[in-house]
């Protein structure tokens, strides 16, 4: 009996498996132009999603509006696994909340196939203020109330948030200076005319690693894999814990069996052990899970960072 | 938005009124001279050169509408066959032309720097 | 000495060296189309470097970017179309010496003062990129600000006939800039709640509708009369190179120095040197009035600029790993990707690869030569096609540029929309260089503004305290006043 089920069940299947190759080639686009550790991941995934699915994966950079301009191409594509979005959860679960109108949503809009990696914002410090830990920033701010500045990669950015509730948690008094990209601040964080920086780790970690920056603090709730010996801030008496995570998605109404495919491959692919390192030295924790398991932190975060950004208050338009 | 003292309309504001100043004064020094408000460019008045633009803008036009649905070879093919015809050569040459620019754009631009160009109607026998 | 010859040995290789031929042709391809620029060429290597060991991989990037850099001058001269955004800068008047029947000297000097500059900037990352990169560091956004608006000021100097007229087109430039999300407060501006306006509207596509198509139009507009482009003689490329060495030696070097100088910074690359190479050139002239007629001291000094610049530009990304332009940007990441992190490790761990790297540099430079006169020539002959055959051929090659960037059909639009408008603007006297310029540099200018503004607290003297940025800031207000205070000078008895 048992075993006339299962063929039945295995039959009932099969049509769906049958469904599932994708027939032409694959687009990984991604909201930043070429070079940046957004389009590193995606290089080093599409590299190793070509064989698997036996067509070739090709990066996209879309880069523009913080995003936006990639999503909407995402949102809009044929929704048959062939457009894919590679993101950060920053756009789909903070930004939302920062702007009245916003032209996607993303829960509607897309459907989740992967999480790959988790990342955390690491504080940077340079020379400019003499400190080399937390407790010494903070004396010297509260010297320099006129020159407490940091910089983020770009408003509206994780790093920009991140500082801002530092700010309010904390009660040390530091401002906000935008810049377009990390590249644009790391000169001036070296040069001495702006005291700390607030981005990805990966961003800082190569000029921490040659002590020419220090990242004195991390804010997720874990130490970052990539930099054991930085404690985070909650260890600090900050309480903090607001990472992010980089995602796979497909426009809404790609039919389950593909997204189930790409799932199963990215998972596998993330779960590599080289890549793995790869990942840990560009500052990314290793953290894969499936459609579901995704779509359910996506729905978890999208709720959890309303109150967040709202006692910010992180509006801007 | 905390630290933002310069709002977002700070710098175009700026420019609106650099545009505005200028533009005073342009209409300052033209309004001294005696020349009609418009004047439409001397090759409007021969047939073959107001069809030959007409045509280039109006092939471009069908691009941007078309080239999604048709895909980019077949909306290639008719605009260039269009331009070539209307800049006046022979029906071998537009037929010619019309053929081979799309191929080569093809393989240049979707073989070699695999840029997506819509296959569109052709989307069946893609490769 | 050994660290020397393995450099040599990592070079001299078939595979490698097929790999320098290989992608010097596909930058030559990339520069000369109007629409893709050396940026995209080296976007699109990524992906192709990616199984290649370091050396290849950097080595195919260096030369293919050196490559696309001069071949945008190509189409520059012959048809008024900038195959680059630095070409951009000095297509009109190239353009104006190929009218009078000289496009072989202005192409010619782009080319042999292309490889002049280059070396140059070769020669200054190999002896002082590290003391010059900590000079780098020492740019903020204060200096960033009065070096931005130098540059925009250059665009009064380019505005030949009238300065008026030019202004207005500068301030356009400036406002199509503004559109988007992408500016200090993250606010959208002008993007109507459209997901592509909040990207901006992005350089190319325009360059390419506000050069190649609206000369386009202008062509076939007189599709009836006889095409003087077919009579445009090209001869010996290099026959009057050496006098014009002699006769030229301060554009030289000034052009490579600031070239390099320029690129060095992060965040500028060959298209800003080029355009204040160009400004550089018309100011300190001897034969100023002759600048639009079709001179060719602006194409020697900005020639050598622009391709100094990319040199200058591995600068700050070898020692810092701060990428000096946009190329570098991407560089970077292949970099790390290949395991050679930049910054005072690479020099240490990697030594071998950085002097293969430099020896490429040379290579790429050199190669430019036979390889540069070999694509000047097969452009000339392509030139003798009837215009109903090359001008569709051009047109269809500027639509899919005007794709590729984003892949997206609203490239398109914009170069559509912005022929139109650039067709109407020249009619009218407007001219459409200081419109890209404003384009190209309307963001950092606001950018930078902003960040000093909050930096300082709201307070302007923040501007010209620091030594350098108090230094351009003296040049900006000289530059400015002088010729006003030449004037008033020149009426006392």
């Amino acid at each position: 009996m048992m075993r006339f089920l299962l063929l039945a069940v295995a039959l009932a299947a099969a049509p769906a498996l049958a469904q599932e190759k994708i027939g032409k080639p694959v687009r990984l686009v991604v909201g930043f132009a070429a070079g940046g550790s957004v389009d590193l991941v995606a290089r080093l995934i599409a590299e190793r999603l070509s064989p698997r699915l036996g067509q070739p994966v090709l990066v996209e950079n879309k880069p523009g509006g913080f995003v936006r301009v990639a999503i909407d191409a995402v949102r809009s594509a044929t929704p048959d696994g062939t457009t894919l979005l590679l993101t950060s959860s920053t756009p789909l679960v903070v930004t939302p909340h920062a702007y009245a109108k916003m032209p996607y949503d993303a829960q509607r809009d897309l459907v989740p196939v992967a999480r790959l990696v988790n990342g955390q914002q690491g504080f940077a410090l340079g020379p400019m203020s003499g400190a080399r830990s937390w407790p010494e920033y903070v004396k010297w701010v509260k010297a320099n109330p006129d020159k407490a500045f940091f910089a983020s990669s770009g408003v509206g950015s994780m790093g920009h948030l991140v500082g801002v509730v530092l700010a309010n948690t904390s009660g040390v008094r530091i401002e906000h200076v935008a810049y377009k990209g990390s590249g644009n601040y790391n000169a001036e964080l070296m040069g001495g005319t702006v005291s700390a920086g607030i981005s990805g780790i990966a961003d800082a970690s190569e000029f921490h690693r040659t002590g020419k920056l220090r990242i004195v603090a991390t804010s997720g709730a874990a130490r970052s894999r990539a930099l054991p010996d930085v404690p985070t801030f909650k260890e600090l008496g900050v309480p903090m814990d607001l990472s992010l995570w980089y995602g796979v998605f497909a426009p809404a109404g790609t039919p389950n069996a593909v997204v189930e495919l790409l799932g199963r491959e990215l998972v596998a692919i993330v779960g590599a052990p080289d890549l793995a390192e790869r990942f840990v030295t560009l500052g990314l924790d290793p953290a894969a899970a499936g459609p579901k398991a995704a779509a359910e932190t996506l729905a978890a975060d999208y709720a959890r960072w309303r109150p967040i950004v709202q006692q910010a208050g992180f509006k801007l338009d | 938005m905390p630290g933002q003292k310069f709002g977002p309309a700070w710098f175009p504001g700026l420019i609106a009124v650099g545009l505005a100043i200028c533009g005073a004064a342009l209409v300052y020094k033209g309004a001294r001279r005696t020349v009609p408000w418009v004047a439409f460019p001397e090759w409007m008045q021969r047939a073959q050169s107001r069809a030959a633009v007409i045509g280039v803008l109006a092939g471009l036009l069908f691009y941007i509408l078309a080239a999604d649905t048709l895909g980019f070879h077949l909306t290639a093919i008719a605009i260039v066959g269009l331009w070539v015809r209307i800049l006046g050569a022979s029906w071998r040459v537009t037929v010619a032309v019309g053929v081979l620019a799309p191929i080569v754009i093809h393989l240049a631009f979707y073989k070699l720097l695999r840029v997506p160009l819509p296959w569109g109607l052709l989307e069946r026998w893609a490769f | 000495m050994g660290v020397l010859s393995q450099a040599f040995a990592l070079v001299f290789d078939w595979y490698v060296l097929w790999v320098i031929l290989g992608s010097a042709v596909f930058g030559l391809f990339v520069g000369a189309v109007p629409g893709l620029t050396a940026t995209m060429a080296t976007a699109l290597l990524v992906p192709v470097t990616f199984f290649m060991p370091p050396v290849p991989a950097i080595a195919c990037i260096v030369t293919a970017t050196a490559m696309a850099i001069f071949a945008g001058d190509i189409p520059s001269c012959l048809l008024r179309m900038p195959g680059t955004p630095a070409s951009a800068a000095y297509t009109d008047e190239a353009y104006a010496m190929t009218k009078k029947g000289q496009g072989e000297i202005a192409l010619g000097a782009s080319l042999v003062f292309s490889v002049i500059g280059g070396l140059f900037g070769t020669a200054v990352l190999i002896l002082a990129a590290p003391a010059l990169a900590e000079v780098a560091l020492k740019f903020s956004s204060f200096e960033y600000f009065w070096l931005v608006l130098l540059g925009l000021m250059s665009a009064i100097f380019l505005a030949h006939a009238d300065p008026l007229k030019g202004i207005v087109s500068l301030l356009v430039g400036l406002l199509v800039a503004s559109v988007g999300l992408d500016n200090p407060a993250g606010f959208p501006r002008f993007t109507f709640g459209n997901a592509e306006l909040a990207g901006g509207l992005t350089l190319i596509p325009i360059m390419i509708g506000m050069f190649a198509v609206s000369e386009i139009i202008r062509n076939v507009a007189a599709i009836d009369r006889p095409w003087e482009m077919a009579q445009a003689k090209i001869g010996n490329i290099f026959r009057g190179m050496w006098t014009l060495t002699k006769r030229y030696p301060a554009p030289i070097l000034r052009g490579s120095v600031l070239g390099t100088a320029i690129g060095a910074l992060p965040g500028a690359g060959a298209d800003i040197a080029a355009w204040m190479s160009y400004a550089v050139s018309k100011k300190f002239s001897r034969e100023r009035e002759k600048f639009g007629t079709g001179h060719v001291e602006g194409i020697i000094e900005a020639g050598a600029s622009n391709n100094s610049a990319l040199a200058g530009a591995w600068i700050p990304a070898l020692v810092f790993g701060i990428p000096g332009d946009s190329i570098t940007a991407i560089v970077i990441g292949v970099l790390y990707i290949k395991g050679l992190n930049p910054g005072p490790t690479i020099f240490m761990n990697n030594a071998p690869a950085i002097y293969a790297i430099f020896l490429v540099f040379i290579l790429a430079n050199l190669l430019m030569i036979p390889l540069g006169i070999a694509a000047i020539k097969g452009a000339k002959q392509m030139l003798r096609a009837p215009r109903a055959v090359l001008l569709p051929v051009i047109l269809l090659f500027c639509v899919v540029g005007s794709f590729a960037i984003n892949n997206s059909i609203f490239g398109v639009i914009l170069m559509l929309g912005f022929g139109l408008v650039a067709y109407l603007m020249e009619e009218n006297g407007f001219p459409v260089a200081p419109a890209i310029l404003g384009m190209v540099l309307g963001a950092m200018l606001e950018e930078n503004f902003i960040s000093s503004m909050i930096k300082a607290e709201g307070n302007p003297v923040a501007f010209v305290t620091r030594p350098i940025a108090g230094g351009l800031a003296l040049a900006t207000f000289i530059i400015l006043l002088w010729p006003l205070a030449a004037r008033l000078l020149r009426r006392k008895p």
